[in-house]
């Protein structure tokens, strides 16, 4: 990075950290960081003042009372401890009002769990190069991939949080998360990965309590799992010799994948076989000849 | 015939649709000595501020919330509701009729007029209070509304289907 593009970061930082600077959890007046019964109702009184036209001193304006009052009533009036995919605990004291998403699976999870397109202020680079699969979010900002981060970009969106994958792509995603938190430490970094069906209900799970979103979540596992119960009694009585041959290829030409990853669990639990399950590594970029002998019955 | 019908009462629907919102009532009597007892009763246990109006020159000389959950100010009334089902307030120098107010649902800024009791409230439920009331008869919740309008439309969709069997 040149010099122009390291100051514009530190620019932006700034204007996007001033405004949180302090933040404390919203109506927590004696800073306790508990909101009792009577902070509320002062809050709510200097509320109902204000927007009766009466002096607005230190009066919450009305996203900042729905704010107040989803903590008092959501989450006990105390902050919200959330632990993510990569055992880190992260504490918030406000509901989240704009998110990054550099991960589709993540993205798609919240869709499923009912999180509303608008809190998301920008997605990867590839997201809005599927507007078939994530049509409300075709013309959302994108701020590059884990592997080209747009720092400004994710920076100037000014977002609460930011998600990137927890257990692919570690060294660049550590790296992001790096230096976001550097810029502004009040942005959260969670790291939740929704793309493995080992860890998937986990992951769902941590996403639904980030945003509260925990009767979602549960519908979302009941379906889930009925779908890998009915897939698994399937498989149950067939012939284990009679799987079909598979490669999966993702990302690019040859690109397939192997043990540990996502997509080869997923082949083995649709009923396939992976062909290059024996590869050492999880996304190996194989030789065409080796296709070409192996000849599987499915691509 | 029967498609007819079935768009009339999917019509009748969307019109009675936006009256449903927070079941919430003011009833108010005369007090002894002069003035009025009020009675405000919410539906749900929820968080809620409400703003009533009074006449100029009135007093709430008591009210049924905790001191901390209500203020006078001039000639309005602030109550936070937090979790209250009802609540009952004093005012001195003052009519039932002269009385009037909004709430706001506070989990998620819907608002509207609070009714007095008898009252049916025809408004989306971010009205801020403006819209008009339409006096019917009891019972007052808006919710109601759509409830007769299913069974209205049940009750039509039944007899279009006996008409047309009666037809075969």
């Amino acid at each position: 990075m040149n010099l122009k593009g390291f100051l514009i970061i530190i620019l932006l930082a700034a204007i996007s950290f001033a405004p949180a600077a302090g933040a404390g959890m919203p109506g927590d007046e004696n800073g306790d960081s508990v909101l009792s019964r009577q902070e509320l109702s002062e809050n709510i009184l200097r509320y109902l003042a204000c927007d009766a036209g009466e002096a607005c001193i230190d009066a919450p304006d009305k996203y900042e009372i729905l704010d107040i009052v989803h903590i008092y009533s959501a989450w006990g009036g105390r902050p919200k401890e959330i632990v993510d995919s990569a055992g880190k605990t992260h504490t918030l004291v406000c509901p989240l009002h704009s998110v990054v998403v550099m991960n589709g699976e993540t993205l798609e999870t919240m869709r499923s769990l009912g999180v509303a397109p608008s809190v998301v202020v920008a997605v990867d680079k590839y997201t809005p190069q599927k507007p078939e699969f994530f049509p409300e979010y075709a013309a959302t900002p994108s701020v590059g991939s884990i592997w080209s981060p747009d720092y400004e970009r994710i920076l100037a969106s000014r977002p609460d949080a930011v998600f990137l994958y927890a257990t692919v792509s570690t060294k660049e995603c550590d790296e992001i998360e790096r230096r976001i938190t550097s810029a502004n430490p009040e942005i959260t970094v969670f790291r939740i990965d929704c793309y493995h069906p080992e860890t998937y209900l986990d992951d769902a799970r941590i996403l639904g309590e980030v945003f509260d979103r925990q009767e979602d979540y549960v519908c979302l596992s009941g379906f889930y799992t009925s779908i890998l119960d009915s897939l698994e009694g399937g498989l149950s009585t067939a012939d284990p010799g009679s799987r079909s041959d598979v490669y999966f290829e993702t990302w690019t030409d040859y690109k397939t994948a192997g043990p540990g990853s996502g997509y080869h669990d997923k082949v083995g639990l649709a009923g396939g076989k992976n062909i290059f399950s024996d590869s050492a590594a999880e996304y190996p970029e194989i030789d065409p000849r080796r296709l070409s002998n192996v000849n599987p019955m499915s691509l | 015939m029967f498609k007819g019908l079935v768009i009339v009462c999917l019509l009748f629907l969307a019109v009675a649709a936006p009256a449903a919102g927070m079941g919430i009532s003011r009833t108010a009597e005369a007090a002894d000595g002069g003035g009025c007892i009020v009675h405000v009763a919410l539906d749900d246990a929820s968080v809620v501020g409400i703003t009533e109006h009074i006449p100029p020159g009135s007093t709430v000389s008591s009210c049924s919330l905790p001191a901390d959950q209500w203020k006078q100010s001039g000639n309005n009334l602030y109550l936070a509701i937090i979790g209250e089902e009802e609540i009952t307030y004093v005012v001195s120098g003052c009519r039932p009729e002269d009385l009037s107010g909004t709430w706001t649902d506070l989990s998620d800024g819907n608002a509207g007029p609070v009714p007095m009791a008898g009252e049916e409230v025809y408004s989306p439920s971010d009205s801020q209070g403006t819209s008009p009331k339409k006096p019917t008869a009891s019972p007052t919740k808006a919710g109601n509304t759509a409830s007769i309008a299913g069974l209205t439309l049940a009750a039509i969709a039944f007899a279009a289907c006996a008409g047309r069997r009666g037809k075969q």
